[in-house]
């Protein structure tokens, strides 16, 4: 085989598992995240020959990821595929914390965020990126990283405020 | 919020995804994007280094000359008044394979003879080259610029430097020739290039929004509708003002068949002219095909029933007022141009000359 070509597969292999998690926090949908790291990938396979011995060729396959995530055709199709509706509220009991419970809703959450909210939120708090390092991901400044950040989590404590509670109950300030 | 909670929630979240093998899956949107030839061996590594050194595509002639004017064009036969050819323009051609590294575009119309027009590198065979809907000026991508030039060979010039290198959304000439549609890097230090507009006046680039897989766009001659392969066999038409897509039923998914390869969409979007591949053939090189084998119904999906009398579609260009012009291939190997109008009669039909038997269309002019 060519080394190349088996260089590529070895990183397709080692960076697929840790590329589908994150896509699929960035599109609540396991087909539509196999389709983003598959776009993504493809990409990458394209510039292989120049990133292979760089060392940056995750942080260009999760780059292309995230800005084909954000375009307005992926954005459609989830927003097709995802149900809006929430789960029930739930009451403050013992029940609340339910971990497959909490997962249904904070994922019904996040599908009402925007791509870029949801983007944002993703890279913070699920990626640890800084400000700066999201900020180079998505192509935007570091200003557009806060007020989108800030928006989000306004969001996630509008669409599922038992979700906000929650947190606020776990010591948090809102 | 409590960002450490946040933080363990989204990990959980993240382990509901299903763990699976995307390597065959990535080699084969690779290769279905045109962004380079997925297969091993010492071919592709050729092309792999190639591309490290700004080579747009594995295939293409390193080094390959751009245009030089051509033999001037020969005088072309004027169609009588009666001539049911009178209101089709040229019918342009290039070369279907070629090692040569300038190619000739050729030009002819029903009733005259062939005549060559501008040399184009041999790079553009079979990828990118686009004549205008008025039939004056051919596009094409060279690297990572967007070229033009008169069809008859001067006025070349570079229209953008920074265009995706292979990428397979165009070039595709808007119906009043004014604009391209073509893949522009946004800037630089981000890798997905967005799909748009270059007006030709003022150099302006109008983003649409389409698929970003988007492939091989084709417009109606309204140029209000782009049609499209998404690179999954799927063919989308979109209202480039409204964003509004429709997606071609019967095609790709899990439909029996699949289309990669659109090339032509007619005046209202209804139909569209593409060559259709089943779940035994194969889906085709990177390089566009020009090839047709069936009219379909944008809506149904149905095949549309022409008058070819029992010969081999290859070829179908919508004009503008929706005649066609359909290219078949007759039993004993000739090729033959038939007008069919919009209600899918025959109206005439005319053999082609034997020097462009090993030629492709590659556009049908209205003037």
């Amino acid at each position: 085989m060519d080394p190349l070509l088996s260089e590529f597969d070895s990183f397709v292999r080692a960076r697929t598992p840790a590329l589908l998690r994150s896509a699929y926090l960035l599109t609540g949908d396991q087909h539509l995240a196999e389709d983003l790291v598959q776009s993504a990938l493809a990409r990458t396979h394209r510039s292989w020959s120049r990133l292979h011995d760089t060392g940056n060729a995750e942080a260009y396959t999760r780059k292309t990821m995230y800005h084909l995530q954000v375009s307005w055709w992926r954005r459609r199709r989830v927003a097709e595929s995802v149900t809006g509706e929430l789960p029930e509220p739930r009451r403050h009991d013992g029940d609340f914390a339910s971990q497959t419970s909490l997962r249904l809703t904070l994922r019904a959450a996040l599908a009402r965020l925007s791509a870029k909210q949801r983007a944002v939120l993703v890279l913070r708090f699920f990626e640890d990126r800084s400000e700066a390092e999201a900020a180079e991901m998505l192509g935007v400044t570091v200003g557009t990283v806060k007020s989108q950040t800030s928006k989000a989590l306004a969001k996630l404590r509008t669409v599922a405020p038992e979700l906000a509670d929650l947190y606020v109950l776990e010591g948090s300030v809102r | 919020m409590n960002d450490q909670r946040l933080r363990l929630d989204l990990a959980d979240l993240a382990e509901e995804v299903t763990l699976v093998d995307v390597r065959d899956r990535v080699l084969r949107t690779s290769r279905r994007l045109g962004i380079r030839r997925a297969v091993a061996g010492s071919a592709a590594a050729v092309a792999l280094l190639g591309a490290a050194t700004g080579t747009a595509f594995a295939f293409s002639p390193k080094g390959s000359p751009g245009p030089t004017p051509g033999n001037l064009p020969s005088v072309v036969t004027s169609p009588s008044p009666a001539d049911p050819w009178a209101n089709v323009g040229r019918i342009f051609y290039l070369p279907t394979v070629s090692d040569m590294g300038n190619i000739p575009l050729t030009a002819w119309r029903p009733g005259g003879q062939p005549s060559t027009l501008v040399d184009l590198p041999g790079s553009v065979l079979g990828s990118n080259a686009a004549v205008s809907s008025d039939g004056r000026q051919v596009a094409w991508v060279q690297d990572t610029e967007l070229m033009l030039a008169d069809v008859d060979g001067p006025n070349r010039r570079v229209v953008s430097a920074h265009v995706e290198a292979g990428s397979c959304w165009g070039p595709s000439w808007s119906p009043d020739s004014q604009s391209l549609a073509a893949a522009v890097m946004r800037r630089p230090g981000i890798p997905i290039a967005q799909y748009g507009l270059v007006d030709l006046k003022t150099g302006r680039f109008a983003p649409l929004k389409i698929s970003v897989n988007g492939c091989r766009p084709v417009w109606s001659a309204d140029g209000q509708l782009l049609a499209y392969t998404d690179g999954e066999g799927r063919v989308a038409v979109t209202n480039r003002h409204s964003s509004a897509t429709r997606v071609v039923p019967r095609l790709g998914g899990n439909n029996v068949y699949d289309s990669y390869h659109v090339v032509s969409l007619s005046r209202d979007g209804s139909r569209v002219a593409l060559l259709r591949t089943g779940p035994t053939e194969d889906d085709g090189d990177i390089a566009r095909d020009l090839n047709a084998n069936a009219v379909v119904d944008t809506r149904t999906g149905a095949t549309v029933n022409l008058p070819l009398g029992g010969r081999k579609l290859i070829q179908a260009y919508f004009l503008p007022d929706d005649r066609l012009v359909a290219r078949v291939k007759g039993g004993g190997g000739n090729q033959h141009l038939l007008l069919i109008d919009a209600d899918g009669h025959l109206v005439t039909e005319v053999a082609e000359p034997a020097a462009l038997a090993n030629q492709q269309i590659l556009a049908v002019t209205s003037s």
